[in-house]
């Protein structure tokens, strides 16, 4: 038995569906396992250079995509995918369908105005008055394009293993 | 030679994703199991544009715990639909939180590429909101079986893999379901004929 008429079942839309299938595999490729059968000495040599450089910076991925989708943009209050989230669209318009341009900004000023606070899964209905604090935030680019703005540092978007947001 | 993905075994095409880093391979599971999980996420939120974002993370979260997967004969189905409980879960607790804030803000714009069934689609938003509100009183875990077994149509012994339980658990938390769905027949009918705004239309909402 199921929910859905047989003949009427949904079908995911096409640009979610492509968007969400090449992301995918392009994060397959990034984060799979290294296959296992490696010349010992160039193990060696990987292990070595690792030693001598300065960090984990070495092996960071650097991995960006530009944001294509400007028409909202997610501002999470936990570096978390599956964490709280505010959907915003046009300023000043909530619910329209608009353009973000500056989706860092737009989700900074939502802190700083108090309706968001950084591990708070809600929004914030009557904020205080005055400047409320403002975590260092980061840009990713979500699956369908859009900007997604996480609390985080450097390296947040490859943990979240989503794309950073390239620069325009 | 190219591999023939869509011939493939979900447990082949895992291994191929998880140990030799095949993008493909992972992109035919999703493609093969999109849209089940889809329908799945629609069942437990209402929203086809909530579902959307959720197919996107319990793929996600599938691969970020892909040594974890279980599969049920050779099906990944049942455990990505155990995924899509956490990720529903996670999500609707926001709402909850959320409901008489995000009541407020105007609905979303329609969306250009559903408006040929926009009707259909509209339909079923109402349909599964009555349905969501109906189940409202049963536990979590009875409302999850539920919608594993009436709804997405896994079997017992699927459904234990989505769960994570002994398929007994999973018989008798069906039973328990139902039995309480059909004892709040009579409360249900008042209080959830009523119910007007969709989840769909309280989450696209924001501030500026």
């Amino acid at each position: 038995m199921s929910y859905f008429h047989p003949g009427r079942a949904p079908v995911l839309p096409a640009r979610r569906r492509k968007a969400a299938r090449l992301q995918l595999e392009e994060l397959v490729r990034r984060t799979a396992k290294t296959p296992r059968r490696r010349h010992p000495v160039a193990v060696a040599a990987v292990i070595a250079i690792a030693l001598l450089s300065s960090g984990a910076a070495a092996f960071a991925v650097v991995a960006h995509q530009p944001v294509t989708n400007t028409h909202l943009a997610r501002c999470f209050t936990s570096a978390s995918v599956s964490g709280f989230a505010t959907v915003i669209s046009a300023p000043g318009r909530p619910g329209s369908v608009g353009h973000v341009a500056k989706a860092h900004n737009q989700c900074a000023d939502l802190y700083r105005d108090g309706y968001l606070k950084k591990g708070v899964r809600r929004e914030i209905a009557r904020p205080a008055g005055g400047d409320h604090p403002v975590p260092h935030l980061v840009v990713c680019t979500w699956n369908d394009g859009s900007a997604a703005v996480f609390p985080g540092q450097k390296g947040t978007c490859a943990r979240l293993d989503l794309p950073a947001a390239a620069r325009r | 030679m190219g591999i023939d993905w869509a011939s493939a075994s979900d447990q082949d095409l895992w291994s191929h994703a998880a140990i030799d880093g095949a993008g493909e391979a992972f992109g035919e599971l999703f493609e093969r199991h999109a849209d089940r999980v889809y329908a799945h996420c629609f069942s437990r939120t209402g929203s086809w544009s909530m579902a959307e974002d959720l197919t996107s993370v319990v793929f996600l979260e599938a691969w970020r715990r892909r040594n974890e997967v279980r599969f049920s004969g050779d099906s990944a189905l049942p455990w990505l639909l155990g995924v899509a409980n956490n990720a529903t879960r996670n999500a609707q607790r926001s709402l909850r939180r959320h409901n008489l804030l995000l009541a407020k803000l105007p609905p979303p714009g329609e969306e250009a590429d559903i408006a040929a069934d926009a009707a259909a689609r509209v339909d079923q938003e109402r349909l599964a909101e009555h349905l969501l509100c109906a189940m409202a009183g049963l536990r979590q875990a009875e409302q999850e079986v539920l919608a594993l077994c009436d709804w997405a149509g896994l079997s017992y012994a699927e459904a234990a893999v989505a769960t994570g339980v002994p398929e007994g658990t999973v018989r008798s938390r069906l039973f328990r379901a139902r039995q309480h769905l059909r004892d709040l027949a009579d409360d249900n009918q008042a209080r959830c004929v009523r119910v007007t705004r969709s989840p769909a239309r309280l989450l696209a909402g924001g501030h500026a």
